[in-house]
């Protein structure tokens, strides 16, 4: 066991025999690059579980809640002090499961505009982006709070954009997305008024450079009325 | 930061947010209705992931309680600098189901059929439709980018708790070889995911 390095991989899959994740357990310790590859891959292989869904019986539910109902809690464990190697990534801080938190939050809300345009079809050119072959992710910040995610796929010209956790408006006011060509801005979609969360399916992408969200009235509005809040390039 | 999501369920109930973060840490200041919404925000992967592993469903449940239980008892350690909070969740799970057949099973065996088998049920929620529509689709279209025997090592250890030792006697393969194609498939499935540590 010359490279103790390289069992990263079989470590996150829970593949290791206790000797050698012990082993590896103790290189981790000394070994700054490990803990961040681990992190990284640990959150790959969690993913692994978006793919498994099974619906338990109802019981387990009550089952699970009375015994919580009597479990105390661990106390938190103390923080140990930071080794200096540590430190600078500590403080690059959190990991950030872009596409776990995003897609799956955005998912969950869009389901308003997904019920009102025939979920079925819908989630059918949804899936067709997402599993396009050229299909690429794309996220971005949104001032105030919030993500954007768009996947495009420029062989079918389309693209779904998630609109996640961003800052709700009253019902008068919706965030509305736009397709920017040549600096030049043309609607994508209004979202739901009111709503901070909402997946837009989007087509007639040839040339867009950049699709950006601003605030607007809750129709809509011909030309974006106040400043862009957050923007995705999408150009490889 | 809770922010609301007023989720239309098919029976027509709000739901509060769905941020599995902020949910699991209301849950380490001993909060059971932040449980409750994470329990149901997870429950289906969790089960899913352990009925995978595990094959029987008399165990598989047994073995999800526990990973609840010990969700909800250990909620404190959990440090959201380290990674997401379905990731924490995830890799307890997976370990336990793992800790479950090999602990049930003689070494000999272990090494059994990967039947693939659709644990996949039917849910009549359009929420969860179209979530996992969109997870899995992005799982699986990543997963087909992996050349045969980087995914098949990958599946194999997680979704059949093997060794690595014994996915290279599987696929007839050396045990370095494995040990990497490990590695660099889910390095290659990182990136495809875009799980990164943010700066």
């Amino acid at each position: 066991m010359t490279d103790v390095h390289s069992l990263s991989g079989a470590f996150v899959l829970d593949a290791l025999d206790e000797r050698e994740r012990d082993s590896f357990t103790q290189h981790m310790e000394t070994c700054e690059s490990c803990l961040l590859e681990v992190a990284e891959l640990r959150e790959t292989a969690a993913r692994l579980a978006d793919d498994v869904w099974s619906v338990p019986p109802p019981r387990m539910r009550e089952a699970v809640l009375a015994r919580v109902a009597i479990t105390r809690q661990e106390p938190p464990r103390r923080s140990r002090a930071p080794r200096p190697r540590r430190q600078s990534w500590r403080h690059r801080t959190t990991v950030a499961v872009v596409a776990a938190s995003v897609v799956g939050l955005a998912a969950l809300s869009g389901v308003f505009i997904l019920r009102e345009q025939q979920a079925n079809e819908q989630l059918a050119r949804i899936e067709a982006v997402l599993s396009a072959p050229d299909a690429a992710l794309r996220t971005g910040q949104l001032k105030g709070g919030g993500h954007l995610t768009v996947v495009i796929s420029p062989s079918r010209d389309a693209a779904v954009v998630m609109l996640a956790q961003a800052q709700p408006y009253d019902k008068d006011h919706a965030y509305q997305l736009w397709k920017i060509r040549g600096g030049q801005p043309a609607s994508a979609g209004v979202m739901p008024a009111g709503k901070g969360d909402a997946v837009v399916y989007v087509t007639g992408l040839l040339g867009t450079e950049t699709m950006a969200v601003t605030v607007e009235p809750a129709n809509g509005s011909q030309q974006p009325s106040t400043p862009i809040l957050g923007q995705v390039p999408l150009a490889t | 930061m809770e922010r609301r999501l007023s989720l239309i369920r098919g029976d027509a109930t709000a739901r509060d947010s769905v941020d599995a973060d902020a949910l699991l840490r209301s849950v380490a200041r001993g909060d059971e209705r932040a449980f409750t919404r994470l329990y149901d925000l997870v429950i289906v992967r969790v089960y899913g992931l352990v009925r995978r592993v595990v094959r029987d469903p008399a165990q598989a449940e047994e073995v999800t309680q526990e990973i609840m239980v010990e969700v909800w008892r250990t909620a404190t350690r959990f440090d959201p600098a380290k990674g997401s909070a379905t990731g924490w969740i995830f890799t307890i799970a997976h370990r336990r189901a793992v800790d479950r057949v090999r602990s049930e099973q003689a070494a000999t065996d272990r090494i059994r059929r990967l039947a693939p088998e659709a644990t996949q049920t039917g849910h009549d929620d359009v929420v969860d439709q179209a979530t996992s529509h969109l997870e899995r689709a992005q799982v699986r279209r990543c997963l087909q980018g992996l050349t045969e025997l980087q995914k098949e090592a990958i599946t194999l250890a997680y979704y059949g708790g093997y060794t690595y030792s014994e996915v290279a006697e599987l696929l007839g393969a050396a045990l370095p070889t494995i040990k990497t194609r490990m590695r660099d498939g889910l390095i290659r499935l990182r990136d495809c995911l875009g799980v990164v540590m943010a700066s």
